[in-house]
């Protein structure tokens, strides 16, 4: 009856174009393995470069998918709960143990021992870093820390000269009021930085705590206070931005950013991105650690955390093997490490990282310079609680409530334990 | 709305009357599909998320049975919940009745017989046709943004702009200046109804002498209640369900300080992003339960202001 | 009569002010639209430079670059969305119809509980299937297919559309039923041969609202689709945003642009359609 009504070719064109809503089978040689990553433009045009070139060495198709951090992690939460995760995808420390937890990422244990894995030329710790308990579920392609990026133009014609590796909290607002005499309105010292979880995991490391740990905040309503009170204080002397401008910039690529257009002189971000902001910007920019704290011995105490990008595979993947040629080439082939050229810090395979530091760039040598010199005191960041995404959105939304006069310093802070007590319920 | 449709249901249906087998055999078949994807895609779901609101359940594991824990919790002790709630009500509270006002203000305009009227129609009903699309959000950002178009016109009257999108202040009112530039589909469904209106009426206020303000008050505005009414109807269920410009703008997360949390956001941050399916269900059901009651307050007011008139 | 015409006489004079308004109104509303377009046609260093609509120089290097610049090219977006649309129409026209002639002309038992259940689901909000429907299609091994953003349109799920046809059909002369009924022609035939084609008008607006909506529908394809290869002009649109710098607005606005003419273009064709669907649900018709 139905062919009657609509004619055999309309039935026809329903039935192809249901068929086409199938998901569209791709008829190719090898096989078709997903890859996905994290990040802004110009990493997107090196990776693609990267992946033509893999794909024309192997035959194998990489499927790419991409995106900025956040949206990268949210999609990926989306993927795990379909349990279609790609092939390939980069993992951070923050969120190996989520993922690695739930038993969604490949354990790469028997490969590396197996020597199909070849990570003979990664250091114990590099290598370390990316276990879960005994068992590795990630490959470094880097590893970076966080550190204060700043204008070093803007320090120059205020005047400031400071040690980039010793400086303490205490210096850096200094430094921002010295900076404040010499820069225009409508720019500021530093950057709003107080919603910033690696700053925060820093200071509070530095007083022997945490941000989080498996259960749940590791600092008190004190170092709350103080932490807090003392962005408060930049705000009220203008020396970070005001709220609204802070948003503003909140989601922007490196060109757009308020360090590289000289709206802010410091600004504390992943070390990994100097060169992607010396090269958005014509300012000469530094690299110095994130500011330390003194104990009451007067001895600085360090609390870096260890970033970077890591390489996992999906546990339910069809293409374990190529997968694990993937992760084999991209970390450990001479040609990748030269043109990856630290995008994400220094290689973990230690012989690429001498390779590519023969023909480092100014703005590399500073943000390797800061690597060396953190690396004895940087560690892991630790396991967090189930509900630690939660609570990182609670922390970044009271500071907003503060930042944004909805409430006091003490206000906010009580709100913020609050809500944890609350999310954690 | 209510009377023009029960006027036509009851009048094929006498009562009493005996359906034999075979017409209900031949109204089923004909019904089935609708039949199917109501109890598959609707009511299903609906129970479903019925039951799962009374539950833990995070995708992965089994759901686990918690009783009113997720409704306890959103209702006593979520201030999230509280402020999802007070954005969405001050934006169908604001945008609703300023939409309406503007579309009913540009179709009396246009219902006086003016020259080009299909011209002006169309083009003021564009923006309803865009304005619930990703490509729109995106461009309402750069319109309200630090640099943005609004900014660049203040300028040129000398007037300092600020962040419309970034400050919590303002966010929220971008998105209602969104929902109000849309205010087209409401407009046609006035000029509909204005056709509507005997042109008898004026001529005989004409010769009554009444001026055109006595006329629009004594003979258009009485009249025009029906459709007054269907609009507010319609624009406060869509209105309440408001979601893409929202997570466009706020990058989904209601930034800045959950000015721009709609309730659909949120729903969709404790499902999406927190795993918390059960908690979303239930408060699903509170959003049901909000429209529901709503609905039936604006036809139970509906009596006191909406003139029916002698069906026609 | 004479009092009518001149009333209309005397305002005829009077009648610019009323164009000047409407005319600065509808620039207003559209130059936002205009500001894009223009935008999407400058330099990427012009476009926050100035609140113009008139580019320095014309360039379609915005085009050409932003087509291809998420790596996987836009026509494979485009692809994705068209068929998920042009499916969608045709699913929500044939079955919209079908429903909407069973509540107008069949009697069979219980139809007053089914039509006012229908109704019902007008004003039901869609947070309330949301989280099931995703198990579903979870269950179902649907995610990362079109079938939950298609099937759901065989099967009439849209009341709006089932409402517009309902009331369309109830206008629809029975005597014309009551003839082919007459010469021994049963339900289905006059479904197929009388009420399917009178019905066209309300078939169109069916298709082209149903090609608007699911065209601008973001949430479901949100949740639902997350390959670069299945993603729709929409969710291109919204990865576009959060990967791009700033210095490829220019880009952006005019993917964006670009998004929006099919919409256009049944705008433009099927006004008619529109206006008489919207007063054909506006009741008092």
């Amino acid at each position: 009856m139905f062919k009657e009504l609509f004619g055999k070719r309309i039935v026809a064109l329903f039935v192809l174009l249901m068929m086409l809503s199938v998901p569209v089978i791709q008829a190719q040689d090898g096989p078709t393995i997903r890859l996905g990553w994290w990040g802004n433009e110009p990493r997107h045009e090196l990776y693609a470069e990267l992946s033509d070139m893999y794909e024309e060495l192997t035959g194998v198709t990489l499927e790419r998918e991409f995106n900025a951090w956040s949206p990268y992690w949210e999609l990926l939460s989306t993927q795990v709960a379909a349990g279609n995760l790609p092939d390939i995808l980069h993992m951070h420390p923050t969120f190996v143990n989520e993922y690695a937890g739930r038993g969604q990422l490949l354990d790469l244990t028997p490969y590396v021992e197996s020597g199909q894995l070849d990570l003979s030329s990664f250091p114990e710790g590099t290598l370390d870093s990316g276990k879960v308990g005994d068992q590795i579920f990630m490959v470094a392609l880097g590893t970076s820390s966080p550190g204060t990026h700043y204008n070093a133009q803007f320090m120059e014609e205020a005047g400031i000269e400071f040690d980039p590796f010793t400086w303490t909290w205490e210096d850096y607002v200094e430094i921002a009021s010295q900076l404040r005499e010499t820069m225009p309105e409508g720019t500021w010292p530093a950057a709003d930085d107080g919603s910033a979880d690696q700053a925060l995991e820093t200071f509070m490391r530095q007083q022997g705590k945490d941000f989080m740990d498996a259960d749940g905040i590791a600092f008190d309503r004190e170092d709350l206070l103080e932490y807090w009170g003392m962005w408060e204080d930049m705000r009220a002397n203008n020396l970070i931005p005001p709220p609204d401008i802070t948003q503003e910039y909140a989601n922007v690529g490196h060109a757009d950013s308020m360090l590289a257009n000289g709206v802010v002189a410091m600004d504390i971000l992943s070390g990994n991105q100097h060169k992607l902001f010396q090269a958005a910007t014509d300012y000469p920019l530094g690299l110095a650690v994130i500011p330390r704290t003194l104990n009451e011995d007067g001895e600085l105490q360090h609390g870096d955390v260890i970033g970077g990008a890591y390489l996992s595979c999906a546990a339910n993947t069809e293409y374990v093997d190529e997968c694990i040629d993937y992760i084999n080439w991209m970390v450990n082939d001479e040609e990748v490490a030269v043109i990856y050229n630290g995008e994400h810090g220094p290689p973990g395979n230690a012989e690429n990282a001498v390779l590519i530091a023969e023909n480092m760039d100014e703005a590399d040598q500073r943000m390797f310079a800061m690597q060396d010199y953190i690396a004895p005191y940087a560690s892991l960041r630790s396991q967090r609680p189930e509900w630690g995404t939660e609570a990182g959105d609670a922390y970044i939304r009271f500071y907003q409530e503060l930042t944004f006069g909805n409430m006091t310093l003490e206000e906010a802070v009580d709100a913020f334990f609050e809500e944890i007590d609350f999310i954690s319920s | 709305m209510q009377s023009t449709l029960t006027a036509r249901t009851d009048q094929p249906v006498k009562s009493g009357r005996k359906f034999t087998l075979r017409q209900d055999l031949t109204g089923y078949i004909f019904l089935l599909p609708w039949l199917i994807g109501f109890v598959v895609f609707t009511l299903g779901p609906i129970l479903a998320s019925l039951y799962l609101s009374f539950t833990n359940y995070d995708l992965m594991t089994m759901p686990e049975w918690v009783g009113i824990f997720n409704y306890n919790r959103l209702l006593t002790r979520d201030a999230r919940f509280a402020q999802s709630m007070s954005v969405t009500f001050t934006f169908v509270v604001t945008s609703v009745p300023l939409q309406l006002i503007v579309a009913l203000g540009i179709a009396l305009v246009l219902n006086r017989g003016i020259r080009g009227l299909p011209w002006y129609r169309a083009l003021f009903y564009l923006p309803s046709l865009l304005g619930g699309s990703v490509a729109i959000a995106i461009l309402w950002r750069q319109v309200f943004g630090n640099d943005g178009l609004l900014n660049q016109i203040l300028l040129i009257f000398g007037i300092e702009g600020q962040s419309w999108i970034g400050s919590p202040d303002t966010a929220l009112s971008t998105l209602i200046v969104l929902r109000v530039w849309q205010f087209g589909s409401p407009m046609v469904i006035f000029l509909a109804g204005l056709k509507q209106v005997p042109q008898s009426l004026y001529e005989a206020a004409n010769i009554d002498g009444a001026n055109s303000v006595q006329q629009f008050f004594k003979i258009t505005l009485p009249l025009i209640t029906p459709i007054f009414f269907f609009n507010l109807v319609l624009q406060m269920i869509s209105a309440f369900q408001a979601f893409t410009p929202a997570y466009i703008i706020s990058d989904g997360t209601g930034a800045p300080a959950d000015s721009t949390l709609f309730y659909s956001l949120y729903i969709y941050i404790q499902g999406f992003r927190y795993f918390r399916m059960g908690y979303a269900a239930a408060m699903a059901w509170i959003m049901l339960i909000v429209i529901v009651f709503f609905t039936i307050l604006n036809f139970g007011l509906s009596r006191f202001w909406v003139f029916y008139g002698d069906e026609d | 009569m004479t009092v009518q015409r001149n009333r209309s006489l005397s305002l005829i004079p009077k009648r610019w002010p009323i164009h000047l308004m409407l005319i600065l109104a509808t620039v207003i509303m559209l130059y936002p639209l205009l500001w894009m377009v223009s935008s999407s046609l400058k330099p990427e260093t012009e476009i926050f430079e100035s609140s113009g609509l008139i580019p320095s120089q014309l360039t379609f290097s915005n085009y050409v670059n932003g087509w291809t610049a998420l790596q996987t090219p836009f026509t494979r977006f485009y692809i994705n969305s068209f068929i998920i649309v042009i499916v969608s129409v045709i699913g929500n026209v044939l079955t919209s119809s079908l429903t909407g002639y069973a509540f107008a002309r069949l009697e069979f038992r219980f139809k007053r509980i089914w039509f006012s259940l229908m109704l019902m689901t007008l004003m039901l909000p869609f947070h309330v299937t949301l989280v099931p429907r995703y198990i579903m299609f979870n269950e179902l091994d649907w995610i990362n297919t079109f079938l939950p953003l298609v099937v759901p349109s065989f099967m009439a799920t849209q009341a709006f559309f089932v409402f517009l046809n309902v009331q369309f059909i109830r206008g629809i002369p029975r005597d014309l039923d009551e003839a082919a009924a007459v010469d021994g022609a049963n339900k289905w035939d006059i479904f197929r041969r009388i009420i399917f084609p009178l019905s066209m008008p309300a078939l169109i607006t069916t298709a082209i609202f149903s090609f608007i909506w699911t065209w601008n529908d973001f949430l479901s394809q949100l949740l639902y689709l997350n390959k670069t290869e299945l993603l729709t002009v929409p969710l291109a649109l919204r990865q576009f945003v959060s990967a791009m710098d700033q210095s490829s607005f220019g880009q952006l606005f005019a993917m964006s642009t670009l998004a929006q003419i099919p919409i256009l273009l049944f705008f433009v064709f099927g006004q008619k359609y529109i206006v008489e669907g919207i007063a054909t649900t506006g009741f008092k018709g």
